[in-house]
């Protein structure tokens, strides 16, 4: 007998343990393959696939929950109706969606509705990203009826076009999530507060120290510096862009003063701390803020997270005796592809179920998981509205927010060196004058390279 | 001697004409294509872009505009292009620090260890290299947690004071270092390990005979003998950390505490639109690695002529 016929028994064994060993493994590999690609679970941030007909819309949307809940319900009604058409909800991180809408647009592989953010693009000539919504939805006076004129104001594009339609905004800054239970036990009612030193008489009271640490902040600007200097420039009076000149000037008597008052809230006034707040939801959470102006839209998130909590938004309150302008962050938006301009079908069907994303009723249905506001008239005019969880605060938000909102329209997509360096200003790592100076430079370089660009 | 030298010259010049003229394989010369184009367009074009992007003004929308050096001196200007690169430079000095001793410490003292244990133990090392960078992360987050991560509650077990990790600016960096040394040292020391076992038995058991405790047959025998293979080690992670991208990007802390250049680079092009800006910083990574494996390579050459 041959040796290779002859195997010693422990050979036999070794020989039987490496097939088990290759099967089990084909097994599991098999199994992953299989696993990824099976449909996804169903969750709230899950993307999904409605419908089944030939005419596939891709939508991209951002992880948020309520505008995920609102666009595919949406979509699930619009299907219903168009047994020829199945949509794909995909759903993406937002600064990954942030990093991926414009290469994909540039590469023409872009979702067929891309739910983004204005901010995004105003570094960019609009006019080669999408697909003009002009004589789909009507010209700006129409379009005016239907939606918040200010909040067409900060879509507004050369030639006033209309590219993309305004969907939401948390109104960052604009608006401040109030922690109920705090001031009542300080018998102070938030709803009388009328003027910015008002917010800090109150904020004072609020904030708790012990041993000589702040343990509770009365108010907080984390996160938010710049988009309050900024609306604090504006309340004085004063100015800080030139969009003809596309110049920013921060190094101005209102920048200065905005910008020491930002900083006396840590160092004189002593309302807030670094040391305690990280500026995420987590201070309210952990009951380490009494307010912040972060935006209204984190009452119904922190709610969610934390029924015990008891919230509520409001206006945030002015400069005494400024003006009374209020400061637009980005909104969110909703626009389509320019690819749609060779497919009329499709093109037909996106049109339609952007309009229906957009209707009162898909709207109405978010305000019960959403207490940010949304830029439509229509919803704040249907009557039910007052009904949901969150409709009464996004209604009254929306009507006293809105119309006092400004945007700047300048050419600056990204402003996040500009932000930290008033952030480190404020917790004096540099001097309040360099840090205007260095985030005037940031500004002005990148909006200089935009106006190369566009030139 | 005349003749013997023009006679070899023509041996030499005989056999150079003889390979010249020696016919490819077709296989090989059709392996190499295939190769040489794939390495065409994940390499050299993209690299030849990034290197035209840099003297551009272009945010993939809007027309280009050649800028020629302004990149390059905005990124030198930069303060944060220059936190970036401190970053960058810190945090592999000492990964690497820290990694390639441990992993070879960790190998000698495993190859003392034969058998089943020393395949268990080797198992045990490398099971984080396999899993998933993605995996690796939102573990660590979990551990990391500032309320209700398991670090915390071992240090308040101890009785030692809560920690912020990776919300903190100054703790931030070296979490991250501390998790990404975790998930790499397995491959250094399986490397060292198999460097080890080649070392011949009558070496270390002639320095036995003379008296070398562990520690000089360590020193005089095993070092000297990895001696090409930490060379490798070290070439290849200085690349790697320099490039590290996912672990930063995933665990950020305050105040760009963890931003290297790799994540400065993709953060300009991608979150900025400042494509040029984000290639000129892609351009003095490649710089940087460059001259760091010159360097090595030099200095490796010189130990070795030594």
């Amino acid at each position: 007998m041959s040796a290779a016929i002859v195997r010693s028994p422990s050979r036999e064994r070794r020989l039987i343990r490496r097939r088990q060993f290759l099967s089990a493994t084909g097994s599991a590999c098999a199994a992953v393959a299989l696993a990824s690609c099976a449909e996804q679970a169903d969750g709230p941030l899950a993307s999904t696939r409605i419908g089944k007909g030939p005419v596939t819309i891709t939508i991209w949307v951002q992880d948020f929950g309520p505008m995920i809940a609102g666009i595919r319900r949406a979509a699930q009604e619009y299907a219903k109706g168009e047994p020829e058409v199945s949509i794909s909800v995909q759903v993406v991180p937002y600064n990954d969606l942030r990093a991926k809408v414009i290469p994909a647009v540039a590469a023409g592989s872009e979702a067929d509705i891309i739910n983004a953010y204005n901010s995004w693009f105003v570094a960019a000539d609009i006019n080669r990203m999408f697909l003009p919504l002009d004589e789909y939805v009507g010209d700006r006076e129409k379009v005016s009826r239907i939606v918040f004129p200010n909040a067409l104001e900060a879509t507004a594009t050369p030639g006033g076009r209309i590219y993309y339609m305004p969907y939401l905004s948390g109104m960052n800054v604009s608006s401040t999530t109030i922690n109920v239970d705090d001031f009542k036990k300080k018998g102070i009612d938030h709803r009388t507060l009328r003027s910015w030193e008002d917010m800090l008489s109150a904020a004072k009271e609020l904030t708790v120290v012990k041993n000589g640490h702040m343990v509770r902040s009365g108010i907080s600007p984390l996160g938010q510096f710049f988009n309050l200097l900024q609306a604090w420039i504006w309340q004085q009076g004063g100015e800080f862009y030139d969009r003809a000149k596309g110049e920013w000037n921060l190094s101005t008597d209102h920048g200065r003063m905005a910008i020491q008052r930002l900083s006396d809230l840590f160092w004189k006034d002593r309302v807030c701390d670094f040391a305690l707040l990280d500026g995420t939801s987590d201070d309210f959470l952990r009951r380490r803020i009494s307010a912040n102006v972060a935006g209204v839209y984190q009452v119904s998130n922190l709610e969610a997270a934390d029924p015990t909590l008891h919230l509520d938004g409001i206006m945030t309150p002015p400069l005494a005796g400024g003006h009374s302008s209020l400061f637009g962050g980005e909104i969110a938006v909703m626009t389509l592809s320019k690819r749609l301009r060779h497919d009329a079908r499709k093109r037909r069907h996106c049109v339609a179920l952007m309009r229906a994303m957009l209707s009162a009723d898909a709207l109405l249905s978010m305000t019960d998981v959403y207490s940010g506001t949304m830029a439509s008239k229509d919803l704040y005019r249907d009557s039910r509205v007052e009904k949901t969880r969150f409709g009464p605060l996004s209604q009254r938000m929306a009507s006293q927010l809105w119309p006092k909102i400004r945007f700047t329209r300048a050419r600056v997509s990204d402003t996040t060196d500009a932000e930290t360096e008033i952030e480190r200003g404020i917790r004096k790592e540099i001097s309040l004058k360099e840090a205007l100076a260095n985030a005037e430079k940031y500004l002005n370089e990148k909006e200089q390279l935009a106006y190369q660009r566009q030139r | 001697m005349g003749d013997i030298a023009v006679a070899t010259g023509k041996v030499a010049k005989a056999t150079s004409v003889a390979r010249r003229a020696e016919p490819a394989s077709r296989l090989g010369m059709a392996t190499a294509g295939v190769l040489l184009v794939y390495y065409t367009i994940v390499f050299l074009i993209p690299f030849g872009v990034a290197i035209w992007l840099s003297f551009e003004n272009w945010n993939f929308i809007d027309n280009h505009v050649f800028v020629g050096f302004a990149n390059y001196t905005r990124a030198l200007r930069d303060p944060y292009f220059w936190k970036a690169l401190k970053i960058t430079v810190l945090f592999s000095a000492v990964e690497l620090a820290v990694t390639v001793p441990l992993s070879i410490f960790i190998a000698y003292l495993l190859s003392k260890v034969k058998g089943v244990p020393q395949r268990v133990l080797l198992a045990i090392y490398y099971l984080p290299v396999m899993i998933p960078t993605v995996v690796t992360v939102l573990l660590w987050q979990l551990l990391y947690l500032p309320t209700g991560g398991l670090v915390n509650g071992i240090f308040s077990a101890l009785g030692l004071p809560q920690q912020l990790f990776l919300q903190s600016p100054n703790q931030a960096l070296w979490s991250v270092t501390a998790m990404i040394i975790w998930a790499e040292i397995g491959g250094g020391i399986v490397l060292f390990l198999a460097g080890i076992t080649t070392i011949p038995a009558s070496l270390l058991e002639a320095a036995q005979l003379d008296g070398a405790g562990l520690w000089r047959q360590f020193r005089h025998v095993v070092l000297p003998y990895l001696r090409p293979i930490i060379f490798y080690q070290v070439v290849v992670s200085v690349i790697a950390l320099v490039q590290m991208f996912t672990q930063f990007q995933l665990m950020n802390g305050p105040d760009f505490s963890t931003r290297t250049l790799a994540v400065y680079s993709y953060e300009l092009g991608f979150q900025s639109d400042d494509l040029g800006l984000g290639a000129a910083v892609s351009v003095f990574i490649f710089i940087l690695l460059f001259a760091a494996t010159l360097a090595q390579l030099l200095r490796y050459k010189s130990i070795w002529e030594d």
